[in-house]
């Protein structure tokens, strides 16, 4: 071997190199080496409460070089590359909700707009697009029978295809007798330099079977204002089966947000009261229950509504972070259980950034942690004011 | 096999000298490049402190965020980078076609002596294929060698406040053409080099063809060129029916069909049709 090596040197040297390569490039540490050793400490209550003990957050490593990096109790968790089969349905649709919803319906994306907005329930799947093709404006519709695999596709034209207005896909669900409703945003030129839109919510329903619309109206309409949008709020690429969806839309002379009804079409002002100075931070709905949160600083307030009637389910809840040291605190997610909290404070001397859930009747915390450092002070200083919380525990 | 492994040798050996200065080349120039950006990120600095009239780096840091080597190599696409590396590419491109012509070259070409060999000529075609395979991955080894020397190196040429820790793969990330010849994914590593190798495979079957037939080879050589190529873009002009990953696997298994056929017939010239 050493005399094949000592006669054949300067290949042995070249393949040498090639594995010093293969080492450099499969070593782990391309990725870590230069991390700060930032990690999540648990501070109250039993991490085994937790189903995903994990935050993800944005890390500005340099000038122009923010990373986006989960944390968990052993350290930082970095995102892998997209494969080519991750690469085809990211970023509009993660391969978590192409497995969930897709999974033996693969051929059902094929060909669908990345803009487009899709539905899936036990039986059907659905796929609404609105396009502008030759003057009009029609809405692309595929329906997918689960049980039969039969797949019908076809287009249908909006009622106004003035080329100065617009339409969009908003959301889409199934009606009880097995038609397609389409909520689209229509919005209409209202001057001639194309400045100034009035808009409105149009609900669309499609019978499958005739492949027309079969009803057409305007649930809600109005004009926008500087950062103030009408419309649904939390829309989303692909719809479950939702009773109720959350709009917002000026309500007599003031904004304000209503509860709308997918069966029946009903519209319902919700009864939050509004001061003026809170910032909402989470409006999440799940079945007939809207979860809302607004914070005023250091303290979040949160309170469900029934959607059937607008009306408040539960007293407000308070929690108020400055006792853990926070200025700025928000609730990012809710369950029947509890809630998913932020908070956090860049200006402590050592920054705060801590995630908690509570629970959702006493506003007690059942689980604690936050975002420590390790290293010299300044070391500790810094990687914790580079840091921003962006989600909260999973619940 | 020991007759391989010689005429490995022999066709490393003859690319060691170009091996080293492009090794040389890269690595000056790039050192060279780390060291202009470093004067560069510290006069900038000195400048938006002197206008902003900023008292600290630290001040500078919460404004502006502070300056890595990957960030100046980005946002300059640095020429201190790509350029060498260009550099060894062109000569790697012209050398895929020396390696064949230089051998047939004169009266008494040391192409016949190598085909007189008593073994199999799939060795020599084999040693052409490996030679220039191992220089390009040892100049990938030489570049990851030197990326982490060159952002320490500006580092220390920076005052200690202004140096900037950071994952080396931003580094790569930082330069789309870096990152094409380093893909962070094994997945697109494989796919890049795979068609890449195949590629080589093409053209040496073009060179063959051309020393089979002469210009009627020439013809064919660019016809078929031209052929594998035109197969090899199918799966790229279909529509958007087939997903991204359908595509990119029908392109590696055509890539993969073409490298093989290639294969094939240029063992087959090399064993059946070449003439010195």
């Amino acid at each position: 071997m050493s005399r094949a090596i000592a006669k054949y040197w300067i290949t042995s040297v070249m393949v040498g190199l090639v594995i010093v390569f293969a080492f450099l490039y499969v070593r782990p540490g391309w990725e870590t080496k230069g991390d700060p050793k930032l990690r999540l400490a648990t501070l109250e209550g039993d991490p085994k409460a937790v189903a995903n003990l994990s935050v993800w957050g944005t890390y500005r490593y340099s000038r122009d070089f923010n990373s986006r990096i989960g944390l968990d109790v052993d350290g930082i968790i970095h995102e892998k590359e997209p494969t080519l089969y991750e690469q085809t349905f990211e970023p509009w649709l993660s391969a978590k909700t192409v497995k969930n919803m897709f999974d033996g319906n693969l051929d059902f994306l094929r060909g669908k707009k990345n803009y487009g907005t899709f539905y899936s329930d036990d039986e059907m799947l659905a796929y609404a697009n609105t396009e502008h093709v030759n003057d009009d404006w029609v809405l692309q519709i595929s329906v997918l029978d689960k049980d039969t695999k039969q797949q019908s596709d076809f287009e249908v034209q909006y009622p106004d295809s003035n080329t100065r207005n617009y339409w969009f896909t908003d959301a889409l669900q199934r009606a009880a007798n097995g038609d397609i409703i389409v909520l689209s945003t229509h919005s209409v030129n209202v001057d001639a330099e194309e400045t100034r839109h009035d808009k409105e919510l149009v609900r669309l329903q499609i019978d499958t079977g005739k492949k027309a619309i079969s009803s057409v109206t305007t649930v809600i309409a109005g004009r926008e204002e500087d950062k103030k949008q009408l419309g649904l709020l939390r829309n989303t690429k692909v719809y479950n089966p939702m009773p109720y969806m959350l709009i917002s839309a000026p309500m007599n002379g003031k904004w304000g947000y209503y509860s709308y009804q997918t069966a029946t079409g009903k519209l319902s002002p919700i009864s939050i009261v509004k001061a003026g100075t809170e910032i909402p931070t989470m409006f999440d709905v799940a079945d007939d229950r809207l979860d809302y949160a607004y914070t005023d600083g250091s303290r979040i307030h949160l309170q469900s509504f029934d959607l059937a009637t607008g009306q408040p389910e539960s007293e407000e809840i308070l929690i108020d972070t400055s006792q853990w040291n926070a200025v700025s605190a928000r609730a990012v997610a809710a369950n029947p259980k509890a809630f998913s909290i932020i908070y956090e404070n860049k200006k402590a001397d050592d920054p705060i950034a801590g995630v908690a859930i509570v629970d959702r009747k006493t506003g007690k915390v059942i689980y604690r942690a936050e975002v420590q450092a390790d290293g010299t002070e300044q070391e500790r200083q810094e990687a914790l004011r580079k840091f921003d919380l962006v989600s909260g525990l999973a619940l | 096999m020991m007759t391989f492994w010689k005429l490995l040798n022999l066709e490393v050996k003859r690319l060691v000298i170009p091996f080293v200065i492009m090794a040389i080349m890269v690595a000056a120039v790039q050192m060279y490049g780390a060291h202009a950006m470093a004067r560069h990120t510290e006069n900038e600095a000195k400048e938006i402190m002197a206008r902003e009239k900023l008292a600290t780096v630290q001040q500078l840091e919460e404004l502006h965020g502070l300056a890595s080597y990957a960030d100046v190599i980005r946002i300059n696409q640095s020429p201190w980078i790509i350029l060498p590396i260009g550099l060894c590419i062109a000569f790697l491109l012209f050398y895929l076609f020396f390696v064949w012509y230089r051998d047939f070259i004169g009266k008494h070409s040391f192409m016949s002596r190598l085909l007189m060999v008593p073994a199999s000529r799939h060795h020599i075609y084999f040693a052409k294929l490996f030679a220039p395979l191992l220089v390009i991955f040892a100049l990938l080894a030489v570049q990851l060698l030197v990326l982490p020397v060159e952002n320490r190196y500006y580092n220390s040429l920076l005052p200690d406040e202004m140096r900037v820790e950071y994952p080396l793969n931003y580094l790569i990330s930082a330069i789309p053409f870096l990152r094409k010849l380093i893909p962070l994914s094994a997945e697109q590593f494989a796919f890049n080099y795979g068609m890449g190798i195949a590629a080589v495979i093409v053209l040496y079957t073009g060179v063959l063809l051309e020393r089979s037939f002469r210009l009627l080879g020439l013809f064919g050589a660019i016809v078929y060129a031209v052929a594998a190529v035109y197969i090899a873009t199918i799966p790229l002009g279909l529509g958007d029916h087939w997903f991204f990953y359908e595509k990119a696997r029908l392109l590696a298994g055509i890539i993969s069909v073409i490298g093989a056929l290639s294969l094939w017939l240029s063992l087959y010239l090399l064993k059946r049709k070449i003439t010195v």
